[in-house]
């Protein structure tokens, strides 16, 4: 009687332990998802006023490329990218449409982080021809 | 007699493992609160550092975008250290915005213009160990803010409109 009575505090004790071991489980997950989800957001932040500080320096630049290739920007399959050890890549794609009127040069902007895209914005900007 | 005895010592250490195993429980989930609490204050600390390093250099860089006008902008020189001015006419009478570094805080003063420039009669706005303004052409200002600890953040500002003027006084 005496036994058994040990037996089934031990049992008790032992489902108690994995109950709870089971949570603590849980909360580790979610303060790892945490600490990721604040690495990502800093990434994405960091790679966001890059972006903008190149959109700004390119506006009514004469080679908006040059400007890229001087700030450590490679060309690679028509695209510029930049790699930072700073958990992303960014990446600037360059295009021109010439008229008689002006020239409209584009450059869209893409954070990426492995295989998951950051964000994409375009930065457009106008030239007017000279008029004689 | 022994026997009694041998089951009695069975039953101690019985309790004395099960007594070892919910003090080991308890002490493990005692250093997963402190992990959890040390996790949550970096990922916090982390937020915070990453928001409050961009209030000063936001804040200067808004402010030129919003006075982006012929003749608005124009960098001072006064004792060696550096000021914004941003000029704007409201009712017909002109005014400015002077914004500076002093005393380890970014600062703004406005006043009509021409009134002689005081260090130390600026608003405090938020802390900033140094403010330096460079403008690479007229049209591309450069802004670089040094935070208390040392830390450096820049941007540039395009200025579609309006030109930089810089100033020695």
């Amino acid at each position: 009687m005496r036994n058994s009575r040990g037996n089934m505090l031990l049992i008790e004790l032992m489902i108690v332990l994995l109950f709870f071991s089971l949570a603590q489980v849980t909360v580790v997950q979610v303060f790892a998802a945490a600490h990721q989800q604040a690495m990502s957001s800093r990434a994405t932040h960091t790679a966001l006023t890059i972006a903008q500080d190149m959109a700004e320096r390119m506006h009514g630049a004469n080679d908006p490329a040059q400007v890229l290739m001087d700030n450590g920007f490679v060309l690679a399959d028509d695209t510029y990218v930049l790699e930072k050890d700073r958990g992303f890549v960014l990446q600037v794609k360059l295009s021109q449409l010439s008229q008689p009127a002006g020239v409209l040069r584009t450059a869209v902007f893409t954070a990426v982080n492995g295989e998951k895209t950051l964000f994409t914005f375009p930065g457009v900007s106008y030239e007017g021809a000279s008029v004689p | 007699m022994s026997e009694r005895r041998t089951v009695k010592t069975r039953h101690a250490m019985s309790g004395f493992f099960v007594f070892c195993l919910l003090g080991l429980f308890a002490l493990l989930s005692a250093v997963l609160v402190m992990v959890g609490i040390r996790a949550c204050q970096g990922v916090q600390a982390a937020a915070d550092a990453n928001s409050e390093e961009q209030i000063a250099l936001s804040y200067v860089l808004n402010k030129v975008r919003a006075h982006d006008v012929t003749d608005s902008i124009s960098l001072w020189n006064t004792d060696g250290r550096q000021v914004l001015c941003l000029k704007e006419n409201l009712d017909g009478e002109w005014y400015e915005t002077r914004i500076f570094c002093s005393d380890g805080k970014l600062c703004e003063y406005f006043c009509e213009v021409g009134e002689p420039f005081d260090r130390s009669m600026g608003e405090a706005l938020t802390a900033a160990q140094a403010l330096h303004l460079k403008a690479e052409n007229p049209k591309l200002l450069y802004v670089q803010v040094t935070r208390v600890g040392g830390e450096t953040l820049a941007a540039h500002a395009a200025l579609r409109a309006g030109e930089v003027i810089e100033h020695e006084k």
